[in-house]
């Protein structure tokens, strides 16, 4: 099924943000923004659900940290029991503090990594994924908003004009 | 304008009125205390009227069936009871089990008795140290948290200063309160034995008090010194403070850049002297009651609970203006930082915790694990109630965004929080003031409560006496349209 979309190319990033304010309120549906730096603002503008990134860290920290903690008790008190400045080697809990620092730095790890990669996949940023900004211009100075035409092309087309955007393009998507 | 209402008046003024009455009561409880001497004979006396005296002390040491069941034997751990109980009687004490186990002879129950009666003295005075040092981290650092705001140039805040400035007015009261403290303690007055250090005799190799680690500090810690630095600190924060109140409101009047920059200039300074002041008036007032142990991050773990607790307090202050129809330009976004700060303090206070903690207990060298050895033994309750209030209520009440964006919920968190952070504190320096005679009641609290009183008064007096929104500050239209 092919769509029509309306892209409008700005060229500053309060104006586009204010610009999609007042396309939103007269109820249209935005589809997209495109720019080269986060606008602080527009995913509230854009009527985005928050994010739940930070949920998917506190899940990745508390796997780093069970890990962590499964390794020491492993490496330390199952497999090989050594002692060292004449502590408990038999406990876990005896010789927490002593696991504390290694526990926390892979909870830190984890929560790190695995929520860049995550965000990255998100983003479709993996590796052999192609490009879905449809301006390259908008990787350097310029913005793109985008919205799917339902036969209100004209509307829309004057709609980015009275709010500033520069340029205008009409595509057909396959 | 803010107003003072009767409400927070009568508030402030009841609970000033509790301190008082609290302090009276320990000092009530406490007074009456005798000499070294008057304790002794009278021991002696009961123990002589008990038939206790010498009998059991020739026996101990003749008597091989003694050694071969033991020292802990319950005949043993019996003999001395009775004159225990009777003194408990006389001087309204109690010894616990292990103190009347391990007297051997009448010289060691006269001694023990006689720390007892020096705990007593004490307590009033330990419980004054314990509210004026958290009072003042809260006045204290909340100068640093504005001047801070000047080094860093920093938007947000703009309207939120007035309100440092005024929970900062609140230092030379607590001062105050700790230069008495200080002062009967060197000159020996009403039982305040808080600083071990300044006992008479301790440096005097020829005296029965002397010790030899603490003679060895005598050119940093001896009385003369210590107050003439205190009142460096003191007074080079008050001075600190003055300045930027007074540029801030000279700046009201007259607009320009001119009183912005020198504010930057005056707090980069202060920030300066700060950096070496705080941690040393955590080794003077705090730390020196331990005086054979240091640490040495010491200063710098006092000054990440007193920044939480600046937090805290500053929150609960703009909740109580927001709902006189105050600070109108203060909203959510304002609240949800002054929270992070709050979270992010309370998980560095937590991290210089556990360090100072870890390195001690893996290197276990007996001068340094005594420190801890005292509050795992006689403080285990306060001193792990302390970690899990400052550190698993904070982490995991406040991770989430939505948490630190609603007031009533952070201040709720933070009361408790407060309470961690009075906690820390008494564990700090009950331990090396009162030892195991210690209480946590009406007199501690109520304490705590008349200074919180006093604070109260002196900041929304403060607070009314000027305009909670500065004019003509370079950033406040930055700060009024602060979002995240």
């Amino acid at each position: 099924m092919s769509k029509k979309v309306i892209y409008g190319v700005y060229d500053d990033d309060d104006v586009i943000l204010q610009a999609v304010k007042d396309i939103r309120a007269k109820g249209i549906h935005v589809d997209e923004v495109y720019s080269p730096f986060p606008i602080h603002g527009l995913d509230h503008a854009l009527g985005l659900k928050p994010s739940r990134l930070a949920i998917a860290s506190f899940i990745y920290g508390c796997i780093g940290l069970s890990l962590g903690l499964l390794m020491m008790w492993y490496m330390m008190i199952q497999d090989w029991p050594q002692i060292i400045g004449g502590k408990p080697n038999f406990s876990l809990l005896q010789n927490l503090p002593a696991f504390v620092p290694i526990a926390f730095e892979l909870t830190v790890f984890f929560a790190a990594h695995l929520m860049v990669i995550t965000y990255l996949m998100r983003c479709k940023l993996y590796p052999g994924s192609s490009e879905t900004s449809p301006d390259p211009r908008t990787t350097d100075d310029k913005f793109l908003m985008e919205i799917e035409a339902h036969g209100n092309e004209a509307d829309l087309i004057a709609l980015m004009k009275e709010t500033g955007a520069q340029e205008i393009k009409e595509e057909q998507i396959a | 304008m803010y107003t003072v209402t009767k409400n927070t008046k009568l508030i402030s003024l009841a609970l000033m009125l509790i301190g008082v009455v609290a302090l009276g009561y320990g000092f009530i409880q406490g007074a009456g205390h005798h000499t070294d001497e008057e304790i002794a004979h009278q021991v002696e006396t009961i123990a002589h009227d008990l038939h206790l005296d010498a009998a059991y002390h020739t026996e101990a040491h003749d008597s091989h069936a003694v050694e071969a069941h033991g020292v802990h034997d319950h005949a043993v751990e019996a003999h001395y009871a009775p004159l225990f109980h009777k003194l408990e009687e006389v001087f309204h004490l109690h010894f616990s089990a292990e103190e009347m186990l391990e007297a051997h002879d009448v010289e060691h129950v006269i001694h023990t008795t006689t720390h007892a009666l020096h705990a007593k003295a004490q307590r009033p005075w330990s419980s004054l140290l314990v509210a004026a040092i958290f009072f003042l981290g809260v006045s204290l650092v909340s100068i640093f948290f504005l001047a801070l705001q000047y080094v860093a140039e920093v938007g947000w805040t703009v309207v939120l200063k007035r309100v440092l400035m005024a929970i900062g007015s609140f230092l030379p009261y607590v001062g105050a309160v700790l230069f008495v403290i200080f002062i009967t303690g060197g000159l020996h007055l009403f039982g305040n034995h808080t600083y071990h250090w300044m006992a008479i005799g301790i440096m005097d190799p020829e005296s029965a008090n002397y010790d030899a680690i603490i003679a060895g500090k005598e050119a940093y810690l001896n009385f003369g010194f210590f107050m003439l630095r205190a009142v460096i600190y003191l007074a080079g924060w008050y001075f600190g403070l003055k300045k930027l109140i007074s540029l801030s409101l000279q700046e009201d009047e007259h607009g320009g850049l001119e009183y912005y920059n020198k504010s930057v200039k005056v707090a980069a300074i202060f920030i300066v002297f700060f950096a070496v002041t705080s941690s040393m008036m955590a080794w003077d007032w705090i730390m020196s009651i331990d005086t054979h142990w240091f640490s040495t991050l010491f200063g710098w773990y006092v000054f990440a609970g007193m920044m939480v607790t600046v937090f805290v307090v500053l929150s609960m202050v703009v909740v109580h203006l927001k709902s006189k129809g105050q600070l109108e330009h203060v909203n959510e976004n304002h609240m949800h930082d002054v929270a992070k700060f709050m979270f992010a303090f309370s998980i560095f206070w937590t991290y210089l915790w556990f360090s100072q903690f870890m390195l001690i207990w893996y290197a276990n060298i007996p001068e340094e694990v005594t420190y801890y050895n005292a509050r795992f033994d006689e403080y285990s309750v306060p001193f792990m109630t302390a970690v899990v209030l400052n550190f698993v209520v904070p982490i995991l009440m406040l991770i989430s965004r939505d948490a630190k964006r609603v007031s009533g919920f952070v201040i709720t968190i933070g009361s408790i929080i407060l309470i961690g952070h009075y906690l820390d504190f008494f564990v700090m320096i009950m331990p090396g003031t009162v030892g195991g005679h210690w209480h946590l009641g009406f007199v501690e609290i109520g304490t705590f409560l008349g200074l919180g009183g006093l604070f109260i008064s002196v900041v929304t007096k403060k607070l009314a006496s000027m305009e909670l929104t500065p004019k003509n500050h370079p950033m406040l239209e930055e700060s009024k349209n602060f979002h995240i």
